[in-house]
C-alpha cells in the first residue's frame, strides 16, 4: 500500500477510535475487552473497504461493524446475563487526587448506566450520546422502533430515580 | 411522585425529538396543565444531560494512544489496495461508469462522466484515483476503432488539435479516448498502454493558470503535471518517472 493511501485510510480510522472504543465498552463492559473489539473493528473495516458505500457515514458502517463482532465475540465466549457491568471507577480515575464535583457524579452516572440491562446501556450509548435516531438506533439494533423507545424510557427512569435515591 | 410507565415513553420520546406534531401538541397541553408531568419531564431531561456528560468524560479517557499503534501495525501488514472507497469516493464511481460504458462502445460524445468538486489540483487527483482501476485489459486487445471519432469530439470539446498522429509517442500504444468532465469543465482522457501498464495522458480545459511540468509520485503513480493556456494537463502511469517525465515533455509540445 502507498504511503499517502496508508495515511488516508489511517485519518478515516483514527478519526473514530475513541467513540469506537466507547461504544465497545458499553458493549461488553471490559476495558481490555474493547479494546480488542475496536482493533478487530479495524482490521475488517480494512479487509471489506470495498462494502463501504461511497458518501455515506464512515462512523455508521464502523458501529455496525463493531456490533456484528461483539454479537458473533458473545456468542463464541457464551457471555452470561449479568456480566457486562460497566467499571466505572476505573474509567475514570487516575489519581484520586484530581477528581473534581464533575467527575464524581460523572462516575456515579457510570455506575449507574453499568447497572443497567446491556440492551438499555447499547440503546442509551446510541441514542443520547452517538445521536443516532431512534430509526437508525432501530436499523443497527436489529429491533421495531417501539423496543428502542422502551428501552430508553425505562433506562431513563431506572437513572433519574437513582438519581433521585441518591439525592434524598 | 411516579408518572405511569406510558407517560414516561411520551415524555422520552417527547425529549428526543420522535412524536409527530399532533402527538407533540396533545402532550404540550397536558404539560401546560399537570405539574406532576412537567416535573417528571425535567427531571427525564436532566438525567439525559447527566447521561451524556459522564459519557463525554468516559471519552476522554480512551487508551487512543495504544489503539493507533494496533491500528498501525494493523496497516503496515495490509497488502497493497487498488482504491478505498472512503477517498472521494464520487471519482471512483464515476470511474467504474467510464469503464463500463467504454466496454458497451458508446460512442464519442455521446456520454460523458461527472467526478466531482472544484479546485485545480483535485481534478488530478480524482484522476488519480481513476487510474487504480484500470488493468492491462481496460482498454481492450487492440487500439479501439472508434479512436479517430473519440479524438475529433475531443478536439471541439477542449479546443485543443489532438489527432492520431500528433498523439503518438514513442513506445507507447494509443488506445482509446474518453470524453469526461470534471466540475462541469470538459475532461479528456487519452488512454495508452506502455507494454501492459496503462498511462493516461489527461486534459481539462478548465482555465488553469500556467504552470511550468513538473513530476511528483501520487497513489504508487509517477505523475507530471502541468498548464497552458487555460487548460490543465497531467500525464500518470505507474512507469519510472524519468522516462513519464520525457514522455510528458513531448505530448506538452504537440499539444501545447
Amino acid at each position: 500500500m502507498s504511503n499517502e493511501v496508508r495515511e488516508e485510510v489511517r485519518g478515516g480510522l483514527e478519526a473514530h477510535l475513541a467513540r469506537l472504543w466507547r461504544y465497545a465498552l458499553s458493549l461488553s463492559g471490559a476495558r481490555d475487552v474493547a479494546e480488542d473489539l475496536v482493533q478487530a473493528t479495524c482490521v475488517r473495516a480494512i479487509e471489506r473497504a470495498d462494502q463501504f458505500q461511497p458518501g455515506t457515514r464512515l462512523d455508521r458502517w464502523l458501529f455496525s461493524i463493531l456490533r456484528s463482532i461483539w454479537l458473533n465475540e458473545s456468542r463464541a465466549r457464551r457471555v452470561r446475563a449479568g456480566q457486562g457491568v460497566l467499571d466505572a471507577g476505573e474509567a475514570l480515575s487516575v489519581d484520586g487526587a484530581h477528581e473534581i464535583e464533575t467527575n464524581i457524579s460523572a462516575a456515579q452516572v457510570l455506575r449507574a448506566i453499568g447497572a443497567l440491562p446491556s440492551a438499555q446501556r447499547e440503546t442509551v450509548l446510541l441514542v443520547y450520546v452517538e445521536g443516532y435516531s431512534y430509526r437508525e438506533a432501530a436499523e443497527l439494533l436489529g429491533a421495531p422502533i417501539g423496543t428502542v423507545m422502551s428501552r430508553l424510557a425505562a433506562a431513563r427512569a431506572t437513572l433519574t430515580r437513582t438519581h433521585e435515591t441518591k439525592d434524598a | 411522585m411516579a408518572t405511569s410507565d406510558e407517560d414516561d415513553g411520551k415524555l422520552t420520546a417527547y425529549l428526543d425529538g420522535e412524536l409527530d406534531q399532533a402527538e407533540q401538541a396533545a402532550l404540550e397541553a397536558r404539560l401546560a396543565s399537570e405539574p406532576n408531568l412537567r416535573e417528571r419531564l425535567e427531571a427525564l431531561r436532566a438525567t439525559a444531560d447527566r447521561t451524556r456528560v459522564a459519557f463525554a468524560a468516559l471519552l476522554e479517557t480512551a487508551p487512543v494512544a495504544d489503539m493507533r499503534a494496533r491500528l498501525d501495525a494493523a496497516l503496515a501488514a495490509t497488502p497493497a489496495r487498488a482504491a478505498w472507497p472512503w477517498r472521494r469516493s464520487v471519482a471512483a464511481i464515476a470511474a467504474a461508469v467510464a469503464i463500463v460504458a467504454f466496454a458497451a462502445g458508446l460512442g464519442a460524445g455521446r456520454w460523458s462522466g461527472s467526478l466531482g468538486d472544484a479546485d485545480h489540483d483535485d481534478w488530478r487527483q480524482a484522476v488519480v484515483e481513476y487510474m487504480e482501476l484500470y488493468t492491462p485489459e481496460s482498454f481492450g486487445p487492440a487500439p479501439s476503432p472508434r479512436l479517430a471519432e473519440a479524438l475529433a469530439t475531443l478536439s471541439q470539446r477542449l479546443g485543443a488539435p489532438l489527432d492520431v498522429d500528433r498523439l503518438q509517442v514513442p513506445g507507447l500504444s494509443l488506445r482509446v479516448a474518453i470524453p469526461l468532465q470534471y466540475d462541469g469543465a470538459p475532461l479528456g482522457e487519452i488512454a495508452y498502454l506502455d507494454g501492459a501498464t496503462p498511462v493516461a495522458f489527461c486534459i481539462t480545459r478548465n482555465g488553469e493558470a500556467d504552470a511550468a511540468l513538473t513530476t511528483s509520485s501520487r497513489g504508487g503513480f509517477a505523475v507530471a503535471s502541468w498548464a497552458q493556456g487555460g487548460r490543465g494537463f497531467m500525464l500518470i502511469g505507474a512507469i519510472p518517472s524519468d522516462r513519464l517525465t520525457i514522455l510528458a515533455r513531448a505530448l506538452k509540445e504537440k499539444t501545447g
